[in-house]
């Protein structure tokens, strides 16, 4: 067996090439590929945006829009797997256009509304809603967002401060409602929550630049309404806002009286809103002491917050009207006394608001009310019958000791009888005055006198009377003679006036009229000439003849 | 023709100045004679009497002396004028008439001085003081003649008349004067 090494012939073997008409169509795939691959390069970014409900929005017809410019529209919608909203798929119109995607890019529908701000959306009436893009610039470039339900009433990035503001009190606001400065509106609240645990709104604001520069650490807020009207023991008090507060209400600012400028606030703030400018007032003291009044007359008309004056200058006001019922024996005793919590503030008593403050205060009213402090409830208006409490010294020579009082913990401050009651006393008392008069024999003597007077009548009545008359004939009718020559010397004294009058009285001025008078008489002929014949200044003319009285035959 | 425009012009200038003007005459209702011959001074002793008013008609109240042409026709002289009013000069007439004619009272002129102190008091309107037609000068009018005490009042009328004897408004003057004292003569007849 043999091996044969010999390599084995090559064959010839012809391959026969492509036709030259393959060539049209891996042109044509080239082409599709590069079109395919340039669709692909110039698509935009595909994001998805989570809303709640998909209102308005429609596949392949709901845009996305920024600043009024077409940049995207919705691809698809499905709903969550949890079904607690939905996802919004959108195709950006350009990858250019994914350079406004960030973590803060915001997204909302825009469909007609209707709010207390006002009415936005009417140009979507006829073109439908879309969906808002507001360009963010923060964070990485992301393509999945969560929607906003509401449009943001503030444009993010826009200069301000932001704020939050809370109340426990029973007024409320709305996002939109405005921030008034000195009646300039110079922010909105934007958005509320209400906290469970603190049982308290919180209000998320925005205070526009250059006006937040005005927000310091010892600012105040305070509700205003549109219009309030407020009967107290102070009186009428009428308070009216702007325009727009008249509508809506709001909220201003602004820092407490005879309080230096506050550091400027330069982060996210925290304000309590007071119910009026009065309340920061009232809060201005920190420090106060609780005094208990026992009140015997009605406390009708008593508030809580009215004042308590000393000689008309507030020095507290009235914390509760209906403390301790329950701890009385029975409230519809007669001797029962209806107590009433005040509270004293040492810093309107001129003494330093701390702690030192108080114990002063406690020591020096101890003092006053061992030399007759008390205090009573008087009428503060007469229109409303507001009543407010009075600290003043009454009766200093029976002041008495009530310094130790107590009553449920608190000091005791004694009360007099309020000012219709010590009228009904001081009433009383004179009526009791009246009653003791003695009348009876007032009477009695009265009797005596009209029976005196009686028999001076009756002997009058004896004198002779016929004769006293005539002799009063007769002074009246010398009288009467008298009356007549007086009579006659007026009327010679008239007779007299009366010359006097026209020949005397007028003087020179009478002398001058008669004068001027003649004067016109004469010229009166000589204008009557002149009329007659006008060139007799000049031409004298024929002599006529001349007319002078005749002698008689 | 200049020297014609100029003699023109001097005719002219000749014939204003050369028309007869006639001068105006002056008359004096009083002439002042005798002036002296009343009571040189006023005696408490005697009563007085107060010449009140002297009123005169409208038409007498100029100074151009009037001459009566025929019932209702007057004619005023432009030449001839009175030197002083007609309601001067005829109070001042008629006292110097009473003080000359009687010495039993005082005459004044009514005026404050005197009120009060008169006895009686004197008031007279005057209708006529003029030459008529009929060639005499009339004075015709009413007085009233008040005892002060009293009060009674005498109430008359009075016409005077003279005839002219001659032509001219100054015997018509001396007339008239003498109208005057005729009234005088009345008043006190009244008294």
């Amino acid at each position: 067996m043999t091996v044969n090494n010999k390599p084995a012939a090559k064959a010839n073997i012809k391959v026969a090439k492509p036709s030259r008409i393959w060539l049209i169509p891996f042109l044509a795939v080239l082409i599709g590929g590069w079109m395919v691959y340039q669709d692909w390069k110039n698509q935009g970014t595909l994001i998805t945006v989570e809303f709640k409900t998909a209102s308005g929005i429609e596949v392949g017809t709901t845009k996305i829009k920024s600043l009024d410019v077409d940049i995207g529209q919705v691809t698809k919608v499905v709903i969550k797997p949890g079904l607690d909203g939905v996802v919004v798929t959108a195709r950006l119109a350009s990858p250019d256009y994914s350079a406004l995607l960030h973590e803060d890019t915001a997204f909302w529908v825009v469909s007609p509304q209707v709010t207390r701000a006002g009415i936005s959306g009417l140009h979507t009436l006829l073109s439908g809603p879309y969906i808002e893009l507001y360009p963010g610039t923060k964070g990485e470039e992301v393509t999945h967002f969560k929607g906003l339900e509401t449009p943001p009433l503030t444009a993010t990035g826009t200069p301000g401060l932001s704020v939050t503001l809370s109340s426990e009190s029973d007024f409320s606001f709305a996002a939109g409602d405005p921030i008034v400065y000195k009646g300039f509106n110079v922010g909105k609240i934007e958005d509320i929550y209400f906290n469970s645990d603190e049982n308290k709104m919180y209000y998320n604001a925005f205070i526009e630049a250059p006006y937040h520069t005005l927000i310091r650490r010892n600012t105040r807020f305070w509700k205003v309404s549109g219009f309030e009207v407020e009967l107290s023991a102070d009186g009428l008090n009428v308070q009216a806002g702007t325009l727009e507060t008249i509508a809506r209400g709001g909220v201003t600012f602004d820092l407490p009286a005879d309080e230096v400028m506050g550091e400027q606030v330069e982060g996210r703030a925290y304000f309590d809103i007071y119910a009026d400018e009065q309340a920061i007032i009232d809060e201005r003291y920190k420090h106060s002491i609780d005094y208990i009044l026992l009140v015997e007359d009605s406390i009708r008309g008593l508030n809580v917050g009215a004042p308590v004056e000393f000689r008309g200058v507030k020095i507290g006001r009235v914390v509760r009207t209906d403390v301790i019922y329950s701890q009385m024996a029975n409230l519809l005793e007669a001797s029962s006394k209806i107590p009433v919590l005040i509270r004293l503030e040492p810093g309107r008593l001129g003494l330093s608001d701390d702690d030192a403050g108080v114990e002063q205060a406690k020591a020096d009213i101890a003092k006053w009310l061992g030399t007759g402090l008390k205090a009573s409830l008087v009428t503060g208006n007469l229109l409303t019958g507001s009543q407010l409490v009075e600290l003043q010294y009454f009766d200093v020579a029976k002041a008495e000791s009530n310094t130790a009082a107590q009553f449920h913990g608190y000091a005791v401050i004694p009360v007099v009888p309020n000012q219709f009651s010590r009228i009904s006393i001081e009433v009383g008392e004179l009526v009791n005055k009246l009653n003791n008069l003695p009348l009876e024999s007032v009477a009695t003597s009265t009797q005596g006198v009209l029976v005196e007077v009686k028999q001076t009548l009756m002997k009058l009545q004896k004198l002779p009377l016929a004769s006293m008359a005539d002799n009063a004939n007769e002074t009246l009718e010398k009288t009467s003679k008298m009356l007549d020559g007086l009579q006659q010397s007026v009327n010679a004294l008239e007779g007299i006036m009366v010359d006097v009058e026209q020949t005397q009285l007028p003087g020179e001025m009478a002398k001058t009229l008669q004068s001027v008078n003649a004067v016109l008489l004469d010229l009166k002929p000589l204008v009557l000439h002149m009329r007659n014949k006008p060139n007799s200044l000049i031409f004298s003319g024929q002599a006529g003849e001349t007319i002078e009285p005749k002698k008689g035959q | 023709m200049k020297r014609l425009l100029v003699v023109w012009c001097v005719l002219v200038l000749a014939g204003c100045a050369s028309s007869s003007s006639s001068r105006l005459n002056y008359y004096l209702l009083d002439s002042g004679g005798s002036a002296l011959t009343g009571p040189e001074r006023v005696s408490e002793k005697r009563p007085l009497l107060l010449l009140g008013d002297v009123t005169l008609s409208e038409f007498l109240r100029q100074s151009s002396l009037l001459v009566q042409l025929e019932d209702h026709q007057m004619h005023y002289a432009l030449q001839h004028v009175w030197a002083e009013p007609l309601e001067e000069a005829i109070p001042k007439a008629l006292l110097k008439d009473l003080r000359q004619r009687s010495n039993d009272l005082n005459f004044e002129r009514g005026s404050t001085e005197w009120f009060g102190k008169e006895r009686y008091r004197l008031k007279i309107q005057i209708d006529q003081f003029y030459p008529d037609a009929q060639q005499q000068v009339v004075l015709s009018g009413r007085y009233w003649l008040t005892t002060a005490e009293s009060g009674e009042t005498v109430a008359r009328d009075f016409l005077f008349t003279d005839s002219l004897t001659q032509d001219g408004y100054g015997h018509a003057v001396v007339k008239m004067r003498r109208l005057v004292a005729l009234l005088a003569d009345n008043l006190l007849k009244t008294l």
